[in-house]
């Protein structure tokens, strides 16, 4: 039914502040099956959740479920929807002209952690409806929802906001495709051997054929002797940091920031404009020696890359075949609060995008939606293939979380916002620091990122155990 | 004193209100600040007969001139680079005028800095330049931005003077002073600390948000005529003693990172030095100086390069209060394009006029040489102003 448009901002401003339907209980109390389930799919091997006699010894005193799992506790699962108002707001934006829908955030925190044999049961209130939006998908609605996790002794456990966006795609799935590209170089018969040189992994310099004097940037004349012959050399890559900025604001999308960008003085006498990387921005140092190689930025983009010196020779050259995926080492023993340091930069973990990976995650957490499963569902809407549900993007961040502070750190929360989907075939990064440290607290930053651009940007609060504790 | 020392004057300024949102074409924008200028001089669009801009301005002089209702047009000129345009539009008036070429000649700068294209946002595939290759030496890097380009230059020139961020914020301070008392100016009634300009977060290190000018919308436009005629005309003649532009060696636009001195300014005392002769006064002669302040290192280089100091001094100047209104050199009554607007330096031209005739809201005392700069790190310009 389609509502005039008066009658439709009247009955959603009813429906505002209001419970969905009464409270709902979980199929199934917290078991080990499930969080065994879970924990495969986004490759958690936390003995917190896995390993009952190792559990019982720890701070937790036996077995925990993981925290992301919080909403799977109580999704139906394959039994139909209920008739509650969150359908009849669901129909009625549909009917307004918003067809699809995408989750966008997520905001856990944990009132403590779960332990099997917990049962739980869901309050959710329709927070609030914004009003039309342009959004980089179209046209949409935020529809935001306030869950509230309760044991059966009335306890509340944990708490959920979860905001959806519902919009009118028309093409909606070949805009998340587009993948923002680095501004490229434009070609001249001027800079052409400069391009060559780099589709070459070469950094050339153009040298005048006649006085043999070295120029940058090419220019068709020497400005010595007016000389239009001209050759080159092939940078050493060597320089020293003749000057460098770090770029914050505004952030253009196919650049991480902080982004280092270097003025080097080659060895060679010319200078260069690069970008500095596998460097911290505060180690920069007017004067450092640096390392310059080709690397291929984005795909068909190579470009010259400065490292600090000695660093090149440690990877991989562009060239080499694809390194394995990083795994950075899961901690056994808990980080002690007071081992942390603000700024302090967690190891990269890259989760390689599959089929089978992305539905295990999905059905593990309850999440039967179509286009997380059946290609030709996710096809519909745009998109090439099936794509992360973001309980399984929030059971990443948890995992990396605590891969990174050890099995005894007990998240608080964990706040994400979704932006570019995980397609099988793509590579997700998980990178992160810690932004802050207050008490027992330590808050982390923490970005996934796939080739088309940020999967997920977040924060996650976790506690840490004190000094000394054992 | 050469040729065009004192052949030519500003004989009337104009200019729409500043904002954030004019709510109105730029060509609106240019013919609204234009009829100001002319009625400020006691003349109309039929006695126009040129009109200067700046490369980067998007209204045709012929499109404004149709606009206003002109005449025939005996003269017409766009001066490049950016904000270095800014007294290099007045020169090309002045040598129309001193030539004999044009009688009454409009220059103007118009445009929705903040509503419309915001050069804040960067130029990838915006700004259409003749030069693409020379941006595609930086885009793919991730410099797009007028504060990318001047980090560059910005960190090597504290590196090499020792000046600070805090030298840089109390420049900062200086001119949101200046601009807290004028009531044309975005941030009238609101001065800002040196403890807000250190808390405020980084743009392009070392760059923070209030070393950066403002994005405007609005219009600033001056008369130039000859001397003889503006004595006849409304307000008081402000005499153009000298008026130059510069290119240094090895210059690009923005990016002039190849030299072998980086915290230096050569093109602009290319111009220091033809303004001094034109007029010929030394740099101690200058009693108001309105230097151009996209970012405030900007300025600091300034103060070096029209030789008011040596080299790595400029930041003793500013901590020995030489820019402040009753200092030895204020500099920016108006409160800049930090304090007052961003209108590309064209509302400088109009402050330097206002200290000659007298009426500024920061009026500084006994103006004999107002000295007012263009664009830094560009191809740029400088004026001296003087009373008839």
């Amino acid at each position: 039914m389609r509502l005039a448009p008066e009658a439709l901002e009247a009955r959603l401003a009813e429906l505002v502040g209001r419970e969905i339907g009464p409270p709902e209980r979980g199929p199934d109390p917290v078991n080990a099956p499930m969080i065994r389930h879970f924990c495969e799919a986004v490759g958690d091997e936390s003995p917190a959740y896995l390993d009952a006699s190792w559990a019982a010894r720890s701070r937790h005193r036996g077995l925990v479920a993981p925290p992301a799992m919080l909403q799977a506790w109580v999704l139906r699962g394959l039994r139909p929807a209920p008739k509650d108002r969150l359908g009849e707001l669901l129909a009625l934006l549909r009917e307004a002209g918003y067809p699809d829908v995408v989750a966008t955030d997520c905001e856990q925190t944990y009132d403590r952690l779960l332990r099997p044999g917990d049962h739980l049961t869901l309050r959710t209130v329709i927070g609030s409806v914004s009003p039309e939006k342009a959004t980089g998908l179209g046209p949409g609605r935020f529809v935001e929802l306030r869950l509230a996790f309760h044991t059966e002794d009335g306890d509340r456990v944990g708490a959920q906001r979860f905001r959806l966006l519902l919009f009118r795609g028309a093409g909606a799935g070949a805009a998340l495709l587009e993948r923002p590209r680095r501004p490229h170089a434009p070609a001249s018969p001027d800079t052409a051997f400069f391009a060559e040189g780099l589709a070459a992994g070469e950094i050339r310099i153009e040298r005048c054929g006649a006085c043999g004097r070295l120029r940058h940037p090419p220019r068709p004349m020497c400005p010595a002797c007016q000389s239009l012959e001209r050759g080159f050399v092939v940078a050493s890559g060597r320089g020293t940091l003749h000057s460098f900025t770090v770029l914050h604001h505004p952030a253009f999308p196919p650049f991480h920031y902080p982004l280092a960008v270097a003025l080097v003085d080659l060895e060679e006498g010319t200078r260069l404009v690069a970008g500095l990387v596998e460097v911290e921005p505060d180690a920069v140092t007017i004067g450092m020696a640096v390392e310059g190689e080709v690397r291929e930025v984005e795909e068909g983009l190579p470009l010259p890359v400065f490292v600090p010196a000695g660093g090149r020779a440690a990877r991989p050259t562009a060239a080499a075949a694809p390194t394995a995926p990083r795994i950075p080492p899961r901690r056994t023993a808990t980080r002690r609060v007071g081992d942390v340091v603000a700024g302090d930069a967690l190891p990269p973990l890259d989760v390689p995008l599959t089929v089978t990976g992305i539905v295990a995650g999905a059905i593990a957490s309850r999440d039967y939606q179509d286009v997380h499963h059946d290609a030709d569902a996710a096809r519909r809407q745009g998109l090439p293939n099936v794509f992360m549900n973001i309980l399984t993007t929030n059971g990443y961040v948890g995992r990396y979380a605590t891969d990174w502070a050890g099995p005894e750190a007990v998240l608080r929360a964990v706040a994400i916002r979704l932006g570019a989907p995980n397609l099988p075939g793509d590579t997700m990064t998980l990178t992160g620091r810690v932004a802050s440290r207050e008490g027992d607290e330590v808050t982390l930053a923490v970005e996934g990122r796939n080739a088309l651009g940020p999967h997920v940007t977040g924060t996650v609060r976790v506690a840490l155990p004190p000094e000394g504790a054992r | 004193m050469s040729g065009l020392a004192g052949r030519a004057a500003i004989a009337g300024i104009g200019q729409t209100e500043f904002s954030k949102r004019s709510g109105r074409s730029e060509l609106q924008l240019a013919a609204e600040c234009t009829l100001a200028a002319l009625r400020d001089a006691g003349l109309g669009p039929r006695d126009v007969d040129g009109f200067v801009s700046f490369s980067l301005d998007a209204v045709d002089e012929i499109e404004l001139a149709r606009t206003l209702g002109c005449g025939d047009l005996t003269f017409f000129a766009v001066v490049p680079h950016g904000g270095g345009a800014a007294c290099g539009v007045v020169q090309q008036a002045a040598m129309a005028v001193a030539t004999g070429v044009a009688d009454v000649v409009v220059c103007w700068r118009a445009l929705n800095g903040r509503s419309g294209q915001r050069y804040s946002q960067g130029v990838a595939g915006q700004i259409v330049t003749t030069d693409l290759v020379h941006w595609g030496w930086y885009m793919p890097h991730g410099l797009f931005t007028p504060a990318s380009w001047t980090a560059i230059v910005a960190r090597r020139y504290l590196h090499e003077t020792g000046a600070t961020s805090e030298d840089l914020g109390r420049i900062a301070v200086t001119l949101r002073r200046h601009a807290a008392r004028n009531p044309n100016a975005f941030f009238h009634g609101r001065p800002l600390t040196l403890e807000e300009h250190q808390a405020s977060r980084f743009i392009a290190e070392p760059l923070r948000l209030y070393d950066c000018c403002q994005e405007t919308d609005g219009g600033v436009a001056v008369v130039v005529t000859s001397l003889e005629r503006a004595r006849d005309l409304a307000q008081p003649p402000a005499v153009i003693r000298a008026a130059a532009v510069g290119a240094g060696p090895d210059q690009e636009v923005m990016t002039s990172f190849y030299r072998d001195d980086l915290a230096e300014l050569p093109e602009v005392r290319k111009v220091a030095a033809q303004l001094w002769a034109q007029a010929g006064i030394a740099p101690s002669d200058v009693s108001c100086a309105v230097l151009y302040d996209a970012f405030t290192p900007n300025l600091l280089m300034q103060l070096e390069a029209y030789g008011f100091c040596g080299r790595g001094e400029g930041k003793d100047l500013v901590r020995e209060g030489w820019l402040e209104l009753d200092g030895r050199l204020p500099v920016n009554p108006h409160g800049g394009q930090i304090g007052e607007a961003y209108i590309h330096g064209m509302n400088g031209v109009a402050e330097g006029v206002r200290q000659i005739r007298g009426g500024s809201v920061n009026q500084v005392r006994r103006v004999e040489h107002v000295l007012v700069t263009a664009g830094t790190g560009v191809p740029t310009s400088g004026l001296v102003l003087g009373p008839a």
